[in-house]
């Protein structure tokens, strides 16, 4: 019973630096997992943030309270009664009577009540999603917007809207409930407030039932509070099984709400209150700015009449203020330089050209010897050449993957703040530099890479194309600062990969990963961002692109040509022209101003993601990024190779040397 | 026959292991070199530091009239670590260096003018930026030295580390006394 215990807590729109400290305690003192925390803490709503018996949910009450995060700690009650569904409403002077099929439902005024408006079709999911996605794409992940409440008012009507109506006891008990459904009941109890669409009269029958509750609260997060057990599932084509199992959930959903509603703390309980009334009404009245004149409504609502004037003193405040405040400050990221063919495809290409033309070679010369490329490779294996060859390629492998395994071993890892010049080995986590998304799945990504097959007859799937993010680079952030990273002629271990076939170009909409008929198949492979990772490369300070002398000396001469009046100051005898003598002292002092400047941009001091840049270092020493959980991760997979390897040279060696022996004797 | 088969196998061996040998040594001659260019880089920084500290006191100097032998210290302790010479003494010096900084910065909360000095700022920004630098080498050097360290008391690794005279490298380690607990007398504060 203990164990069914939910800790919810109220997400942070963004990660704060009490956070980081929340999350390492969560993890030391508790062992939960960060990554998964964090996912869980950020976000715009509610999420359940650990399961788990009383007892140990409070012993993380503490933590979330020094670090300001809303929470609550409870057992879900299972639902009792659905919702009944009202095919009329009598609203009279002291109470709102809903008429259902077989009860009536009766709010008087002051009763405790919780509204929960849900829209079932999936869009406000979608929307939701889609505007994290573009936010993060465009913005990057420290300035993630989220849904507006009159926006997710406004997608609710546009879907598929439900209302669901909860009469609470004095202790946050519920003790009846009703469901209103668009064009499911007789809309003349409205009255005045009748509309003919059916969906403002869902509206309004929210705003009169607000009128009578005193202390009512209006929850719209089903579908987008991450609460495992009270999903909406997208339903296709409106399937009633899906819209069945929906309904269940948005039950148990208002359930949980007023569970957490009854174990809610008094003095958080007040203001809350207000915030939603106060975004509800800001709600209505942007959809119906009419409504804030009516005084029948401002008496019922008083908060409406506050919240207009509000909006109108804002939106006064917004245009005058508009043509004198400064354009904001563009925080995008920039855009990505083109993809790139990868340089591994055109390396492999090369290489098969190479040996081509060896082969093409070695028959000509075969044949002026008069001895056949057959023969050859017969005489070849019959020596037990061929296998020593096999043998000596794979020695060659593993002791390359060995020399790799204790390179990595032996390079300890440098902190980002004070990594030095030549080979280093860092780690942290991977941000975006440019606005870069991967081309299908549309993630915001720090790097990708798109593999195209085509299906090749009996040789089955054979690269067609590479495409990489290329040159777009990335930062990589520890605890003490950020670097810039440069991708190019790594070896990259990216852990999500996604497989799909030709015409299938969004994941949103993949059905099968295993098509036997398609022609064409895509892998891409991307680093999130956020990813840890894992980066063995050369450090090196980055190439200055500062403008040149001369540059500069003629772009100071330009200005002084269109500004009159500095010109002027030159004009030593002030008949109005500027003589030879003249221009010369003019270009003496911007050619001073232009060497001034220079020495000025030399002299400051610049941030280390500027100035560093960890890319592909000489010679034959290697490139790593990797998408990596520990090092003992990273050199397991390379013991993963080198074992087969070294038993592959072994059987082979053995295989040539008896071979040999054979034909010797 | 079988003669043949026994001495191709035991040639693989012997191939298998010169090769493994080879690797072993290579990493030795490596993880060497990681060392001595960790050590190198942190004297970057410390040289770095050491050009700086005169800047510093002689803005200090023009405050602290009274602190003389704080600054004197500092001073003291930048030529000790001018003057180092192995490697044992110039980690000594460094330490001393650090130890004599971190009093003077202690002393100049009292001197709040001089805090609010841009000059001093700056130098005091640049020096503090340059201490976390060089703690972080360190940490580097260490983890360098720890790796070494292991690898030649490891077998197989051990045997070559023996038989080519690699032997173990020091840590640079903090003085005792910055082991023992800090005592705050909150009556003089």
């Amino acid at each position: 019973m203990g164990q069914n215990s939910l800790l919810i807590v109220d997400q942070l729109p963004a990660a704060t630096p009490a956070l980081q400290d929340l999350l390492s305690r969560l993890h030391k003192e508790h062992g939960l997992d960060i990554y998964n925390c964090r996912q869980r803490l950020i976000g715009r709503g509610r999420s359940l943030l650990h399961r788990g018996d009383r007892s140990t949910l409070e012993s993380l009450s503490p933590l979330l309270r020094q670090a300001g995060i809303r929470h609550w700690i409870t057992a879900p009650t299972k639902p009792s009664f659905a919702p009944a569904i009202i095919r009329a409403l009598q609203p009279k002077e002291d109470d709102l009577t809903f008429i259902c099929q077989k009860k009536q439902v009766g709010f008087a005024k002051g009763d405790r009540g919780l509204a929960i408006l849900a829209d079932l079709s999936g869009k406000l999911v979608e929307r939701s999603v889609h505007q994290l996605l573009s936010s993060n794409a465009y913005q990057g992940r420290d300035n993630l917007s989220h849904l507006s409440t009159e926006k997710i008012f406004k997608t609710i009507l546009q879907g598929y809207p439900v209302l669901d109506l909860y009469k609470l006891d004095t202790d946050g008990t519920i003790i009846d409930a009703v469901r209103v459904l668009p064009s499911k009941f007789d809309h003349k109890g409205l009255g005045d407030r009748a509309t003919l669409s059916s969906r403002q009269n869902l509206l309004r029958v929210l705003e009169l039932w607000q009128s009578y509750t005193g202390q009512s609260q209006i929850e719209t997060g089903f579908g987008l509070f991450n609460l495992p057990g009270f999903t909406l599932y997208k339903p296709p084509q409106k399937d009633p099984d899906v819209l069945r199992k929906n309904l269940i959930n948005l039950t148990r959903f208002g359930w949980l709400m007023a569970d957490l509603k009854h174990s809610e703390q008094p003095s958080t309980q007040n203001t809350e209150q207000l915030d939603l009334t106060a975004s509800i009404s800001a709600a209505l009245l942007t959809q119906n700015p009419a409504l804030a004149g009516s005084e029948q409504l401002a008496e019922a609502m008083p908060i409406i009449k506050q919240v207009s004037e509000e909006i109108t003193a804002t939106t006064q405040e917004e245009t005058t203020q508009q043509d004198a405040r400064p354009a904001p400050q563009s925080r995008a990221l920039p855009a990505p330089p083109p993809p790139i063919s990868s340089r591994q495809w055109r390396t492999r290409r090369f290489w098969i050209s190479a040996l081509g033309g060896s082969l093409v070679l070695a028959s000509g010369a075969f044949y002026e010897l008069k001895v056949s490329l057959p023969s050859v490779i017969s005489h070849g294996y019959e020596m037990g050449i061929i296998p020593a060859g096999c043998a000596a390629l794979m020695f060659w492998g593993g002791f390359h993957f060995l020399k790799l395994k204790r390179l990595v071993e032996n390079t300890p890892t440098s902190k980002i703040r004070s990594v030095a010049m030549g080979m280093v080995e860092i780690k942290g986590q991977a941000i975006r530099q440019y606005a870069l998304v991967s081309p299908i799945s549309s993630t915001p990504c720090t790097w990708y890479r798109l593999t195209r097959f085509r299906r090749d007859g009996t040789r089955g799937w054979v690269v067609s194309s590479v495409v990489s993010s290329g040159s777009a680079t990335f930062l990589l952030e520890d605890e003490t600062g950020r670097v810039c990273i440069d991708p190019q002629g790594a070896t990259i271990r990216a852990r999500t990969r996604e497989e799909g076939y030709e015409g299938q170009r969004s994941l949103s909409f993949s059905s099968s990963l295993t098509n036997n008929n398609a022609r064409e198949k895509w892998v891409e492979e991307i680093i999130t961002e956020g990813t840890l990772l894992y980066v063995l490369g050369f450090a090196a300070v980055k190439k200055e692109q500062r403008e040149s002398l001369r540059n500069r000396k003629v772009e100071a001469l330009r200005k002084l040509k269109r500004d009159r009046a500095a010109l002027d100051k030159f004009d030593a005898d002030g008949d109005g022209q500027i003589s030879p003598d003249e221009w010369e002292a003019a270009r003496a002092s911007a050619e001073q101003e232009a060497i001034h400047q220079s020495l000025q941009d030399r002299q400051e001091r610049r941030r280390q993601e500027e100035q560093i840049i960890i890319g592909k270092p000489g010679g034959n020493r290697p490139f790593i990024i990797a998408e990596t959980l520990s090092e003992t991760h990273l050199t397991n997979r390379f013991v993963r190779y080198i074992i087969p390897l070294f038993c592959g040279a072994a059987l082979c060696t053995g295989w040539a040397i008896s071979l040999l022996i054979q034909w010797l004797t | 026959m079988t003669g043949w088969i026994v001495l191709g196998v035991l040639l693989l061996l012997l191939l298998g292991l010169t090769l493994y040998v080879i690797l072993i040594y290579n990493g030795f001659v490596q993880l060497k070199n990681n060392i001595s260019r960790d050590w190198s880089n942190i004297d970057v920084l410390l040289k770095q530091r050491y050009d700086e500290l005169p800047k510093l006191i002689k803005v200090c100097e023009g405050y602290m009239q009274h602190e003389k032998q704080t600054l004197e210290a500092v001073i003291k302790a930048r030529n000790m670590a001018g003057t180092a010479r192995s490697d044992q003494d110039k980690m000594q010096a460094q330490n001393m260096l650090t130890d004599t900084l971190k009093s003077l910065f202690m002393v100049v909360e009292r001197y709040p003018e001089l805090k609010a000095d841009a000059g001093f700022r700056q130098l005091g920004n640049r020096i503090t930026e340059l201490e976390d630098q060089i703690a972080d080498r360190r940490e580097l050097y260490n983890a360098a030295v720890t790796i070494f360290n292991t690898r030649i008391d490891q077998f197989p690794d051990v045997i070559i580390a023996r038989l080519f005279n690699f032997t173990a490298r020091n840590l640079w380690e903090i003085d005792a006394a910055h082991r023992q607990d800090v005592e705050v007398n909150f009556q003089q504060i």
